[in-house]
């Protein structure tokens, strides 16, 4: 809401600095969102009459006019290139030396003939939008006067964001009442409203409950003409553009009171009556807008013989417009249930002025008011004459006024004020309009008509604290104390993202947005969680997965011309209920503490499929700090590292559990450098899916303009965050270090390349038993002697036994082990 | 025959000349092996009489320990000289950076949502989670937003397409509704997390960013605790010496609502005892008020508290929502929220 500070002060009386005033106003629920002041550079502007005009000798577009000097007296000469005035006209004069906004007047020659200045339009001096010319001034106004004289040219103009439940704010006059409640001084009415006539107007059949009144002006002699510049300058000022006196008028009532009108050209009403009705589906009407409205059953609509001439609360009727040759008025104004508006205003999308203030909850004793301003306004401006008045009203539920009963005592604990007792608060309720009877201890509050939002003590509370001042309220911490602090599952989750870091990874945050094309990592389906208003094309639904939003900025980088990139990203990605992923999580319920991690809606339905996930993507070179090697890529192998430690951190004790890679053939991916990563959750169950790894297929990385490698992982960290009991698992137990010396012993297998490392690394492990402290890959062979398609695979073994000291037989025996297993598997232990 | 004054002169100026620690080894076994002069020397000894037996036993002994002596100095002088060539060898240039692989950095939005969510662990708070793809009901209904409210419209909701009320959370209050839902008071809680409204992405708007949300619900609760919360909450995070401000606003879930100024740090805006405030009229960051509008707050609605369950005349609580990117944005000074979320690297290592 934009508010003329001169419009302001002709309720209120503030004569605070400007300062002041907004700190004033912001402070104390009036939020100011900025000031504007236009035409502010305006100086020595004068009022002049046109004596003379004639065409420029040298430009046809141009005219050569003589208006009157200074103080109404002598001639000056000057250049001007409108046309909408004429010999006697009072017109706004910038002669040399003065100035409008932005520009400094001087003498001037224009083809060939000296110009003095120059004469405003009411843009150049941005006392509104219209550019039909210059600014013509009423004739009475006196010659030679100083232009900001007039017109409060200039002046600041607040503009003020109004709550959802302040519909009161929605005016001039709202906005000033209040201020006289925060300030503790009085405010005032326009004065000279007319009162209401004997003489009726037109019938009116109010059919339904969404209209409590509806009151009406009859006007004759009506002469449909521009309205003068004071008051085009105040709907500027409010960003309201000016149509003719008719229509300005009631937006000027509408922005000083806050009740929206409507002037009907009563000739053009056809039939006897108007009936107020809801409106039924199917059903036109075509709105001031020129555009045809099809309605439904719940809005409300204002019907003369023909059927609808408006629609109730939102926009009038093109039918029965006021137009140039009008001569007759029906000036409505009328009050209407703010839920029916707001929802006829959502589905046309048609958001107007009027019903604005009506969903906000219009002042039901305004509309009386506000047709008889209008009224007013339009017998000084318009030449007319009002020959009648009506007004019926309904009792509504919506529009009931209600009296509450508050706990003073109660409002000052919640608010910890020591002077905020009863008596203060009665004084301050008051202040703004309230009626407050002691009840006993309590209070019994009746609130204003143009406050509908304080209906509970919670209202009343903030009406106090508000008008009190918010910078009363001490700083006081709690009493109340609690154990605090994070979930051991919360815990482990800052310690997984640190194992991703100390991998070399950056962390990057991703929109979780995806088009069609979009690449999966972990269980991929064709499950999507689309969205029903998306915000572009490729961002129509929610991630499945966290890995396409990496693989792009992936190509961000590569763009920025980096040699390589390595990113992890923590978050959720999202599938639809019944996606196959829910399996897969359901799997690890016997493993979960908290089993729990689908999500529902109040009332049991299912959401989406969310659970939290990491993924990594590195592209190109491991760059080092401020070191590269030009051989030194990014591999499977280096996301693997990750995720495994990640897996071993987060395994709870006891539970055996180790991702084992399975390789898998999936769209986009190097078919000879993709698994799926897989795990028991329990030992009795069977491995499932938790993650991925892959490098991706040389075509897809050409197609995305990545330079390779590219490689990716993901894994569902949800299982493992749920596996974690809320007192957190058991502490680690410390294990015995054995005192005896530690014994290395390296063996090689052979075997064919399709028998898998794992395989030969289980063999190593159940030949070494119990002796095995640990076991390392070292070297990998293939040469001539041990045919095509072999190779021989190293691995040294540590052995220890806590109770002796081990000997050659001991090594002996864990070889002769080693080879048997070997044997049974289609290996054999070089010797 | 050598006599054994030749000897010592030969060898001792041998030991001087041998050049390495193998040329000296060779001039040991030359001297005193088992084919060296020496051995013949000793071989003599058998046709000596007591005497003369004696007397070249104490010559030979004297030999061995000249011989010793010298050989002994000029290995360890030979052994030095080796160290010292390798050690030369092995030098290195220690201004290359090294090549071991630097650790990732946390997102600077990570780090900000964690201290901030530090200061409430701190005052006794928990953390609580919910998904992001939400009910409406759980988003807006229990939230005293009711389907045609202004502030629901307001709310620039992006919404599943499976089902009419099923909505990316603009807010992470539902968290604070489930809860509620969850747990009778006395409950403290945190919510961080990313929420969603139907933006278009420019240098001050984001379809999605980030919240920490705070709720406190117990007997007695005041708006002074809330005050006192706030201000010990940006303290924590803008320094000991910023005061705050509260200012009337309206949200939906909260009455008495405020908007939460914090001083400017920045101009060092001063605050004046009757909290108006003089700014440095060419801050950026304040434009010249002295203040910057950090948060939302208010004492929860008693809506609220009863459509999740609670009895509102027996307890009082407050919220909060504190915009991360907002706080990240002021502290670090990212003049464009694109690039929390376009994942440049330069962006990601830089803090």
């Amino acid at each position: 809401m934009k508010l003329p500070l001169s419009w302001l002060r002709s309720f209120v009386d503030v004569d605070l600095p400007l300062d002041e005033l907004l700190d004033v106003m912001s402070l104390n629920g009036l939020e100011v969102e900025g000031v504007d002041t236009p035409g502010a550079g305006t100086a020595g502007v004068r009022t002049a009459k046109v004596l003379h005009w004639e065409p420029h000798p040298d430009a046809d577009r141009l005219r050569v006019v003589r208006v009157t000097g200074d103080g109404g007296d002598g001639e000056i000469e000057l250049v001007c290139g409108a046309a909408n005035f004429d010999i006697g006209d009072v017109v706004a004069h910038a002669g040399p030396g003065s100035s409008i906004p932005g520009m400094t007047m001087e003498a001037r020659k224009i083809r060939g003939v000296v110009s003095n200045g120059m004469l405003a339009s009411a843009r150049e001096l941005q006392l509104s939008d219209e550019h039909e010319g210059i600014l013509i001034l009423p004739g009475q106004t006196p010659l030679g006067a100083d232009l900001t004289d007039l017109l409060p040219v200039g002046e600041p103009v607040i503009e003020v964001a109004v709550q959802p439940d302040r519909g009161d704010h929605l005016s001039v006059l709202g906005v000033a009442r209040d201020l006289a409640a925060i300030l503790d001084t009085t405010w005032r009415e326009p004065e000279g409203i007319p009162a209401a006539l004997d003489a009726p107007t037109i019938p009116v059949d109010l059919q339904t409950d969404a209209c409590e009144r509806f009151v009406t002006w009859a006007l004759e002699d009506v002469t449909v003409q521009p309205s003068p510049p004071w008051l085009r300058q105040r709907l500027g000022q409010c960003g309201v553009r000016s149509i003719d006196v008719v229509v300005d008028v009631t937006n000027y009532v509408m922005l000083e009171l806050g009740q929206p009108l409507h002037a009907f050209d009563l000739d053009r009403i056809a039939g006897p009556r108007l009936t107020v009705r809801d409106g039924r589906d199917g059903e036109t009407v075509v709105t001031l807008d020129d555009q045809q409205r099809r309605l439904e059953a719940g809005d409300v609509v204002i019907d003369d013989a023909d059927g609808p001439v408006s629609l109730a609360g939102v926009m009038g009727g093109a039918s029965t417009e006021v137009t140039a040759e009008t001569r007759r008025v029906l000036l409505e104004g009328a009050i209407w249930d703010p839920a029916r508006i707001r929802r006829t205003s959502r589905r046309l999308n048609l958001v107007s002025e009027a019903s604005q203030r009506f969903e906000r909850r219009a002042d039901p004793e305004g509309a009386a008011r506000g047709v008889a301003r209008a009224t007013q306004l339009l017998t000084d401006l318009a030449g007319a004459r009002a020959t009648g008045t009506d007004a019926v009203h309904r009792d509504v539920e919506w529009a009931a006024r209600s009296t509450i009963t508050v706990d003073p005592a109660r409002i000052q604990r919640l608010l910890a004020v020591d002077e905020l007792d009863a008596d203060r608060q009665t004084q301050l309720l008051s202040r703004s309009g309230s009626y407050v009877e002691r009840e006993g201890g309590l209070l019994r509050i009746t609130a204003p008509t143009w406050r509908g939002d304080l209906g509970r003590e919670a209202d009343v509370a903030e009406e106090v604290a508000r008008l009190h001042g918010y910078e009363r309220i001490p700083a006081t911490l709690p009493t109340v104390t609690m154990v605090g602090g994070r979930s051991p599952a919360q815990q482990l989750e800052l310690e997984l993202r640190a194992l991703a870091l100390a991998g070399g990874f950056s962390e990057a945050i991703t929109r979780p947005f995806v088009g069609d094309q979009a690449r999966s990592g972990v269980v991929p389906t064709a499950g999507r969680v689309e969205l029903a208003n998306p915000l572009a094309k490729d961002a129509s639904s929610m991630r499945p997965s966290l890995v396409e939003g990496l693989l792009v900025a992936l190509r961000r980088n590569v763009g920025q011309g980096r040699p390589g990139t390595a990113l992890v990203e923590f978050g959720r990605l999202f599938r639809p209920a019944d996606d196959a992923l829910g399996d897969v999580l359901d799997a690890f319920g016997p493993a979960m503490a908290d089993g729990d991690w689908r999500w529902t809606t109040p009332e049991g339905g299912p959401l989406p499929i969310q659970p939290r996930s990491v993924a990594l993507a590195a592209q190109g070179l491991r760059l080092g700090d401020h070191h590269l090697d030009p051989e030194d890529r990014w591999s499977v192998y280096d996301l693997l590292a990750v995720v495994d430690r990640m897996v071993a951190r987060a395994a709870p004790p006891n539970a055996d559990w180790r991702l084992e890679r399975a390789p898998v053939e999936r769209d986009g991916f190097h078919p000879g450098r993709s698994a799926a990563l897989v795990l028991r959750p329990t030992a009795e169950s069977d491995p499932v899916e938790i993650g991925f790894v892959g490098q991706l297929h040389p075509e897809e990385a050409d197609r995305r303009d990545l330079v390779e490698p590219v490689v990716v992982a993901e894994l569902l960290l949800e299982p493992l965050l749920r596996a974690v009991p809320p007192a957190g698992h058991p502490p680690v137990a410390a294990r015995t270090l054995v005192r005896h010396p530690a014994m290395t012993l390296d063996v090689a297998l052979v075997a064919d390349d399709a028998v898998p490392y794992a395989a030969l690394e289980q063999a190593v492990r159940e030949g070494a038993g119990g002796l095995l402290d640990g076991l390392w890959w070292f070297d990998e062979y293939r040469g001539e002697q041990l045919g095509e398609g072999r190779r021989s695979v190293a691995i040294r073994l540590r052995l220890q036994d806590p109770e002796r000291q081990l000997t050659d037989a001991d090594a002996e025996a864990v070889i002769e082990a080693i080879a048997a297993r070997a044997d049974a598997m289609g290996a054999t232990l070089r010797r | 025959m050598t006599d054994l004054h030749t000897l010592e002169r030969d060898a001792l100026s041998a030991i001087a000349a041998a050049d390495s620690v193998e040329a000296l080894d060779d001039v040991r076994v030359r001297y005193t092996g088992k084919k060296s002069d020496l051995a013949g020397i000793q071989q003599q000894m058998r046709d000596l009489d007591d005497e003369g037996r004696k007397q070249l036993g104490q010559q030979l002994n004297a030999f061995r320990s000249t011989f010793q002596a010298a050989f002994d100095a000029r290995q360890d002088e030979l052994g030095s000289a080796a160290m010292r060539a390798r050690l030369e060898a092995e030098r290195l240039d220690l201004t290359l950076p090294p090549r071991r692989l630097p650790p990732g950095r946390p997102h600077l939005l990570t780090q900000v949502e964690r201290e901030i969510v530090d200061v409430f662990l701190g005052l006794g708070y928990r953390v609580a989670e919910g998904p992001e793809v939400e009910s409406g009901t759980y988003n807006f209904d229990l939230l005293n937003i009711e389907p045609d409210h202004p502030a629901r419209q307001e709310m620039d909701t992006i919404y599943a397409s499976f089902a009419s009320d099923v909505v990316l959370r603009t807010h992470t209050s539902p968290v604070q509704a489930r809860t509620m839902l969850a747990q009778q008071p006395p409950v403290a809680v945190v919510c961080p997390g990313r929420v969603y409204r139907a933006d278009s992405v420019d240098a001050t708007h984001s379809p999605v960013f980030t919240q920490v949300e705070g709720l406190l619900v117990a007997e007695g609760v005041s708006m002074a605790d809330l005050r006192g919360t706030l201000l010990a909450f940006s303290q924590a995070l803008f320094g000991a010496e910023r005061e705050i401000r509260l200012r009337p606003s309206f949200f939906p879930f909260t009455e008495p609502s405020a908007e939460v100024d914090v001083s400017c740090g920045f101009c060092s805006g001063t605050v004046d005892a009757g909290g108006g405030s003089g700014g440095d009229p060419a801050c950026r960051v304040c434009s010249g008020t002295g203040w910057i509008e950090i948060l939302g707050s208010g004492m929860v609605d008693p809506n609220v508290l009863t459509a999740c369950g609670y009895d509102a005349t027996a307890v009082t609580g407050f919220a909060f929502g504190i915009g991360v990117e907002r706080v990240a944005m002021l502290r670090h000074n990212v003049r464009d929220i694109r690039d929390f979320y376009d994942a440049d690297a330069r962006f990601l290592q830089n803090f």
